[in-house]
């Protein structure tokens, strides 16, 4: 299986947003397994050096290229891009992770009572930020005629859900965006698929001070695998909308009366 | 040559409609994951081949027993009911179930209007991809409920999110299909018994056959990209699923996300 191939991704060079924590910093770890160049961008200095030296700790990886910027800047997104041509020539992979579940040190709350400065910072970071980020790499995959991104969006981009309407709103956006992205791209040889996780045990939660994680919520490396399988998949094929999410089984003590038959 | 241990070691797996195409391919893969393979199809000679196949890529230490071939109709009861005894007389339990079994029209028949549909041509369809996946799945389900311990892969199809003009009861019988297993899988989750569909685009295998003339090949995929991802649901680890998921061929069907509820 091609998942399995050590070297699948040697001598390609992929970006990862949000790339020093949760998700991000998982699938730079998996990339990296598998001989990418991996670029991690990130707003937290200190969070990209820990990344940097986890990947150091891999045997066979490639020295990776960290950059604190900022997704939802424009120019810093143009220095990304500019950056890592100048130092690896070529941009294979882009995954988009970088996101924030409410405003920093807000709760769940009804939409009645969101202020316009919490709306503002949930679509700047989630929606405006995928537009940029995705922009940026662009132009290199065009004139490449090759390139693959994944955005990550959220099961809240498929359903809406109550007390968390700014981020449903910006994960449905995701899905809109990736999804016309990918049929305008595709004549170019850039593939564009999108993972819509369930809650996953990151530091996106930590935003929210007391609120913690469901207790369900999955390691970040189940999310960087599938993100593995999807960019080593064969180009003559894609994957539609990948949802991952908890599988509830509880182990019953007794068999119950539905097992007698 | 060392070979590096299978991922599917000491289970026992089911496929229906396992003599050909996406069924074959699963056949091939879950034997080189080292499963135990129970083929069910309808057509004698291709069981023996495939059986044949099998054996030669069966682990011997890891997977001691051989393929078992069952010439059964999956539109029937009593041949689904026997398809179970038989695999739990041989292997003892029942692991996984992959149900591929499907036809895409009438044999011999063209893509047809509804007006002009003979009910005997309905019947003959929805039997098959809808009954049979009903007939399949419910044999299995005591067992697996039992073990507390399963996994079923229904083989859907894009056709069962969009629906195909002059193609009505194949996309009626896969909207079913996709119907039948988010409902199944919920009721099966507490019961460690995960349940997933998997709805792939245009595939190169003879259910095209039936209605000359072929489709070109570049608009295919090759039916062993759908076993491999078979294979991704089928060892994802237990604390999560990945739900539907859909394949197509990338250059020439990017809406697969299209209708997706």
């Amino acid at each position: 299986m091609n998942f399995s191939d050590q070297q699948a991704l040697a001598g390609q060079v992929a970006i990862v947003t949000g790339g020093a924590s949760g998700i991000g910093r998982a699938t730079c770890l998996s990339l990296a397994r598998l001989g990418a160049a991996v670029v991690i961008i990130d707003l937290k200095a200190q969070w990209l050096a820990e990344t940097a030296r986890e990947i150091a700790g891999v045997p066979g990886a490639l020295e990776p290229l960290t950059m604190a910027k900022d997704i939802r800047n424009e120019t810093d997104m143009g220095d990304l891009a500019r950056l890592t041509l100048e130092k690896f020539g070529r941009i294979d992979i882009l995954v988009h992770s970088a996101g924030i579940l409410r405003g920093k040190g807000s709760g769940p709350k009804m939409m009645a009572d969101v202020d316009l400065e919490e709306w503002e910072e949930v679509i700047t970071t989630n929606l405006k930020g995928t537009f940029l980020c995705n922009r940026a790499v662009l132009p290199a995959m065009v004139k490449q005629r090759r390139g693959q991104i994944i955005n990550i969006s959220s099961t809240s981009g498929l359903k809406g859900r109550a007390l968390d309407s700014v981020y449903c709103a910006s994960k449905f956006g995701v899905m809109g965006l990736t999804q016309a992205l990918a049929e305008e791209v595709r004549p170019y040889g850039i593939r564009v698929q999108l993972v819509a996780p369930d809650a996953i045990d990151t530091p996106m939660w930590d935003q929210n001070g007391p609120i913690r994680p469901p207790g369900d919520s999955l390691p970040p490396a189940r999310v960087a695998d599938l993100i593995a399988y999807m960019v080593t998949l064969p180009l003559d094929a894609i994957l539609g909308d990948v949802v991952i999410a908890p599988f509830r089984f509880r182990r019953r003590k007794k068999p119950d009366a539905a097992d007698k038959a | 040559m060392n070979r590096p241990p299978g991922k599917l070691e000491g289970q026992v797996a089911i496929v229906t409609g396992g003599t050909s195409g996406i069924g074959r391919q699963a056949c091939l893969a879950l034997a080189r994951e080292g499963a135990a393979v129970v083929i069910v199809g309808r057509n004698r000679a291709r069981l023996t081949a495939v059986a044949a196949e099998v054996e030669s890529l069966r682990p011997a230490r890891a997977c001691p027993r051989g393929p078992l071939g069952l010439s059964l109709d999956v539109s029937r009861e009593e041949d689904m009911a026997a398809m179970a005894k038989e695999t739990l007389q041989r292997f003892g339990r029942i692991d996984i179930l992959v149900a591929s079994a499907g036809i895409l029209r009438g044999a011999g028949s063209r893509p047809t209007r509804l007006l002009d549909l003979t009910s005997q041509e309905w019947d003959g369809i929805v039997d098959t991809n809808l009954k049979g996946v009903f007939l399949s799945n419910r044999a299995v389900l005591q067992t697996m409920r039992a073990q507390r311990s399963g996994r079923i892969i229904n083989i859907a199809s894009l056709s069962g999110r969009r629906a195909v003009p002059f193609d009505t009861p194949y996309s009626a019988s896969k909207f079913g299909v996709v119907g039948l297993t988010q409902a199944l899988a919920r009721e099966m989750e507490p019961y460690g018994v995960r349940v997933q569909a998997l709805l792939p685009g245009n595939t190169d295998t003879p259910i095209w056959s039936q209605n000359e003339p072929l489709p070109p090949a570049s608009q295919t995929i090759p039916a062993g990209r759908v076993a491999d991802l078979l294979v991704l649901m089928l060892t994802w680890p237990f604390d999560s699923t990945l739900g539907e998921l859909a394949i197509a061929p990338w250059r020439t069907q990017a809406r697969l996300n299209y209708g997706r509820g």
